[in-house]
């Protein structure tokens, strides 16, 4: 479970977040809309712990974000924009290594399922990380989530630069993620993903959570209406 | 433009309060290191004078005494320190300060300073030689490393390439700012070492301009390459680590591989072997107590021919006279050829690294500061040659009085206090700054060549930077 | 868990070819420091293993002499020529020079005695032929590479441990792991610390057949892993202030120059200028100084121009001799009565000189570990006064063993050359150095810890 009250991050005189107040349920996939610099990012850093808030909490899964930081990132999962890897490993000793990290000592098998429930090619699993494709890439970040058991996932423009048939298959995984019980924000310009995967949306703007709706209720053309009458003003 | 862009490196640099603060601490050390050396300098000097007062005076005090106990009694010759030895010491601390001037025996020099200094070896003192050898090139490296390749990671390289700049008037407007902010930091901190200098007697101009020639050409060298690597490297950090991998290998670790290396090549005798070899040779030599050695029956026989005479005593000149000599001239033959093997081996060796020092600007700038200094072993060399003239002349004209005015004389019988004064006191004058030039001209090609090669270098890799 | 994240961290840095270069070059550097030292030792203790011989095989013929009778010249019972032979007194190179050639290459390490020779008020006849140029440099030794390059070794894969991360762009994902910040760090750092402990091992073990003494080479091996740890330790306080690589490369190259290139040169020259270096040539003239009044003495002179010029010396040779000797003696005694106070004043300054160094190290690491590594290896200062010393009292016991001889004119007996005193030098023990060791790993240790404390704390702070 994912929960923001009246999270505000401020620089100075910036206002980057403004008393944002949200609430992900298990198994709910939220989409944050939103321009770039609205605060998408800063919202996504505050609940890792990469920053602290000037106010109000950001908690995880029942665990602050700050003063737990440690226990809250245990079933807590990242993928970013562009999942970085270290280039001189193999995918397989990537994931090996991220789940020590997390703590989990998996053995080779374990560890290639998770691979293969990812949809990683088999060939490539052995192969160094230099030559991923991003979408590859990203395979291996969905796999790291698998391997920590989240059940909570924080995605930061995950399908942008993907073909779509990558975007279609990391869309499913997605959802596997979320009907297996995972709480998922994610942050993104993709109105079609948006459309396609979310329960809930929201749009932030210049730091504050101007509108939030459930995606059943709309259709596609309203979504794209909203969501350009907020980028106008 | 490129006065312009030069301009920009310059306030760019200036206004870098790290930097400031860096620049500052090197100049004031490099204040702080001649001042002490000049200080040093002066103590010596004067203790050495003292020396040399007293050991005159010793001399001329001898009363009536044989000339052949004089020459025995002998003198001192203490070695001047050099003017520019506040700059570099040199190898001062490792060779001996004075030597003791006695009949029959070329002495060692004895009394190294670095036997009972902690302050000593190259990296062991703070001397002016080790801030401009080590410590300059690499503020160098600090200013210029990031000339280019930050740039690009800020992005304003792009910026100034489309803007139509061309990179070679680029690199020359760097190559001009940082020679500019140097120049801000080193003209007051050289003149200020002139002031603190020309307090020294016997200081040379053209050896002190030949000096600071030399380390331009070293620091132009490190300038270039700096800002070449800049350019090609990809990133800033990339950059650093470059030049100052090559920092380390050619200032820390070649020199080192580079004097291994002559002395594998041209190794020299141990000291117990050198002198086993001179003592054997000496005892195979004419002797002035072997008076029935064959060498003094022919001598004995072509003087008497000489002045037609039957005996010895009959000859109107002191034979024992002309024996001492005999023996003082076979002895200087030994050490001649000893210490002349000796010193080419030294030789052999300064030219090995010269040679191989085309490797390692920093090899050749130090030796090249050193010859320029007067505090390399060729100077050394020098006085010794000069202490060795005098000190023949002085046993020759003991024996020469001996020979011609003190003939039917018995051993015991002394000679006129006058004859002390007879004798030129000893003085010394250093190698001339032209013959110090010619001697290093190799050096100097070295350097000026690696200068031209970063320069050139330089050049080319703006024409290749990447934006 | 650091130790296990340890091993992922191997494996990374296994495979990043530019680190694992710089690592194998400085072995490479190692090794060949090593067989440097090791060679220079060889050759000094075979050039000075036979300089006694000579002085003894003299002693020993003088006695098979006096045992068969024999009374020719030179008299064999006469104590003043079995005191005149010249004996050379040697001491060789310290347990572990190999590693640090140190104060060897200039500290004097043999020297002459004989009764009818007065020494120098100080011992300063050079003891080596190398070129100046290349003592100048000193010899490429073992303690040389662990003083100014193992630092850089260290610095170089240490520098950029969170920079690099960022860099790469994995730190991202390192930070959504439930890790501690500074265990991540610490996990790098082992790692490469243990790539390099392997190393000092490695050397520790060839230390150990080389030389065979094995406190020495422990007490080696203990601080060079502790001055290893002070730059790691340095090194993870700079990357915990979270800058860029860059500057982290900038600041820590600033540090290495501050400590190892210009403080142990700073702290020397202050020494020497606060208290110069006593003066030789002071005391050179001074001897002179002292000799003329001696010389006057027309009995002195006669003895002196007989001294070289035996040959002619009148029937009665045998009994001047003996008089003769013994005159020498008495104004050898003199004269070192008059210089003794000189050259103690020359040993006060020296002295001086090296406690305010010895005071003052502890502001760097490499002029301590300097000092430190020559002590270990019986290359260092004490050690080298104390060879001084120990001449020293030798010439003052062979001097008082033959005195009386030589004063009552008595003739040596068999006896007596059986009890003569022979030189062996006495190696500093190894608990004396094992203090100063110890002093030295506290004044590491102490700063190591601050700055690791400083860096947990900021760690700690940054999660």
């Amino acid at each position: 479970m994912l929960e923001a009250v009246e999270l505000t991050k401020k620089y100075g005189d910036m206002t980057a977040l403004d008393r944002l107040t949200l609430r992900i349920e298990p198994g709910e996939i939220f989409c944050l809309l939103g321009a770039n610099g609205a605060g998408k990012s800063t919202t996504i850093n505050l609940f890792l712990n990469f920053t602290s808030p000037t106010s109000g909490r950001a908690v995880v899964n029942g665990l602050d974000a700050t003063t737990s930081a440690i226990e809250s990132k245990r079933s807590l999962a990242y993928i970013p924009e562009t999942v970085m890897l270290y280039r001189n490993l193999t995918g397989l000793e990537n994931l090996a290594y991220f789940s020590e990290l997390a703590g989990h000592g998996y053995d080779d098998g374990q560890l290639r399922q998770f691979l293969a429930r990812s949809g990683l090619q088999i060939d490539a699993v052995d192969q160094r990380v230099k030559g991923y494709s991003k979408g590859m890439r990203q395979k291996v970040g969905i796999a790291i989530a698998l391997a920590k058991k989240a059940t909570a996932l924080l995605l930061d423009e995950p399908t942008s630069g993907l073909d779509p048939k990558a975007s279609n298959e990391f869309a499913l995984l997605v959802r596997e993620l979320a009907n297996d019980g995972a709480a998922v924000l994610m942050a993104t310009h993709d109105l079609f993903q948006t459309r396609e995967l979310s329960s809930r949306f929201g749009i932030m703007k210049r730091g504050r959570l101007v509108e939030t709706r459930a995606t059943r209720e709309i259709g596609h053309a309203e979504l794209e209406r909203i969501y350009l009458e907020h980028m106008h003003d | 433009m490129i006065r312009k862009i030069a301009r920009k490196e310059f306030i760019e640099m200036t206004r870098d309060g790290r930097f400031r603060t860096v620049a500052m601490a090197v100049c004031g050390l490099l204040v702080v290191a001649i001042v002490l050396g000049a200080m040093h300098h002066r103590r010596e000097e004067s203790q050495r004078d003292d020396a040399r007062r007293a050991t005159r005076e010793h001399w001329l005090a001898q009363g009536e005494k044989n000339p052949h106990a004089a020459a025995h009694f002998g003198v001192f010759a203490f070695k001047p320190e050099s003017a520019l030895s506040p700059i570099d010491r040199g190898v001062n601390d490792f060779v001996g300060t004075f030597v003791f001037l006695e009949a029959h025996r070329q002495n060692e020099f004895r009394s190294r300073p670095a036997e009972d200094s902690s302050a000593s070896g190259q990296l062991g003192a703070l001397t002016a030689a080790v801030i401009l050898q080590f410590l300059v090139p690499l503020l160098i490296i600090a200013l210029g490393f990031a000339s280019f390749a930050g740039e690009r990671e800020t992005g304003t390289l792009r910026q100034l390439l489309s803007i139509g700049v061309s990179p070679r008037k680029l690199i020359a407007g760097k190559w001009f700012g940082v020679v500019a902010v140097l120049a801000v930091l080193f003209i007051p901190t050289t003149i200020i070492a002139a002031g603190v200098l020309s307090s020294i007697h016997g200081l040379d101009v053209p050896r002190c301009v030949m000096l600071a020639i030399g380390y331009l050409l070293y620091d132009g060298c490190f300038l270039g390459l700096t800002l070449a690597v800049s350019a090609l490297a990809s990133s800033s950090r990339m950059s650093l680590l470059t030049m100052l991998g090559f920092w380390v290998t050619v200032t820390l670790i070649l020199p080192r591989v580079i004097a291994d290396s002559a002395e594998i090549v041209h190794p020299l005798p141990s000291l117990a072997q050198f002198r086993a070899g001179i003592d054997v040779d000496l005892k195979k030599g004419l002797s002035a107590h072997a008076t029935d050695s064959p060498e003094i029956v022919k001598l004995r026989e072509r003087v008497l021919k000489q002045y037609g005479k039957e005996r010895v005593e009959d000859l109107p000149i002191n034979f024992d006279g002309l024996i001492l000599q005999a023996s003082e001239d076979s002895g200087n033959a030994v050490f001649d050829r000893h210490y002349r093997a000796l010193w080419s081996i030294y030789h052999d060796q300064d030219v090995f690294r010269s040679r191989v020092g085309v490797f390692a600007p920093a090899s050749v700038m130090r030796d090249l500061s050193m010859a320029l200094a007067g505090t390399d072993f060729e100077h050394h060399r020098h006085f010794a040659e000069v202490a060795e003239t005098y000190r023949r002349g002085l046993i020759r004209q003991m024996n020469h009085h001996i020979t011609h005015h003190m003939n039917g004389a018995e051993y015991d019988s002394k000679a006129h206090p006058e004859l002390w004064s007879s004798v030129e006191d000893f003085r010394y004058e250093p190698p001339s700054a032209v013959e110090v030039f010619r001697s290093q001209r190799t050096n100097f090609a070295i350097l000026a060549g690696w200068c031209i090669v970063a320069l050139g270098a330089a050049w080319i890799a703006a024409m290749r930077v990447k934006p | 868990m650091i130790l296990r994240i340890a091993k992922h961290e191997a494996r990374l840095l296994w495979r990043d070819r530019s680190l694992m270069l710089v690592v194998v070059l400085f072995g490479l550097m190692c090794v060949y420091a090593i067989g440097r030292g090791s060679a220079w030792v060889h050759e000094r203790r075979a050039e000075l293993a036979p300089l006694p011989d000579s002085g003894r095989q003299s002693l020993h013929n003088l006695r098979e002499r006096l045992a068969n009778d024999d009374e020719g010249v030179p008299n064999p019972s006469a104590a003043h020529v079995a005191g005149g032979v010249s004996q050379t007194l040697i001491a060789p190179p310290g347990p572990l020079a190999e590693f640090s050639i140190g104060r060897a290459d200039v500290a004097p390490d043999r020297t002459e005695v004989s009764l009818m020779r007065s020494a120098h008020a100080l011992d300063d006849a050079p003891t080596d032929l190398a070129n100046p140029t290349h003592l100048l440099l000193g010899v490429f030794d073992l303690a040389f590479v662990l003083i100014y390059l193992y630092p850089l070794v260290i610095l170089a894969v240490s520098f950029d441990l969170l920079a690099g991360e960022r860099d790469q762009g994995t730190l991202a994902l390192v930070r959504s792991q439930p890790v501690a910040l500074w265990k991540f760090l610490a996990a790098k750092i082992v790692c490469r610390f243990a790539l390099l402990i392997g190393l000092l091992v490695f050397i520790f073990v060839v230390s150990l057949i080389k030389t065979g003494d094995g406190s020495r080479s422990l007490m080696w091996l203990i601080l060079s892993i502790t001055y290893g740890a002070f730059w790691f330790s340095l090194a993870l306080a700079v990357n915990a202030s979270d800058r860029s690589a860059a500057w982290n490369a900038v600041f820590l190259i600033g540090v290495w120059v501050l400590l190892v290139l210009v403080a142990p040169g700073v702290i020397p020259t202050l020494a020497a200028a606060i208290d110069p270096t006593p003066s030789r040539v002071e005391l050179v003239t001074a001897e002179r100084s002292a000799k003329p009044d001696l010389q006057k003495d027309g009995a002195e002179r006669l003895d002196q121009f007989y001294r070289d010029h035996p040959e002619l010396l009148p029937a009665e040779a045998k009994r001047v001799q003996v008089v003769r000797a013994a005159r020498i003696l008495v104004l050898q005694r003199e004269q070192h009565a008059k210089l003794q106070p000189l050259a103690d004043r020359f040993d006060e300054q020296l002295r001086r000189q090296q406690a305010f160094i010895a005071r003052w190290r502890y502001l760097s690491p490499a002029l301590l570990m300097r000092e430190v590594f020559a002590d270990v290896a019986g290359t260092g200062s004490e050690r080298m006064r104390e060879v001084r010393r120990q001449f020293r009292v030798f010439r003052e016991e062979w001097e008082s063993f033959f005195a009386p001889h030589v004063f009552r004119q008595h003739p040596m007996a068999v006896a007596d050359y059986d009890a003569m005193p022979s030189f062996e030098f006495d190696e500093e023990g190894d608990d004396i150095v094992a203090k100063r060791v110890g002093w030295a790993l506290l004044g590491i240790w102490v700063p190591t810890l601050v700055l690791a404390a400083m860096a947990m704390l900021r760690l700690r702070r940054v999660g």
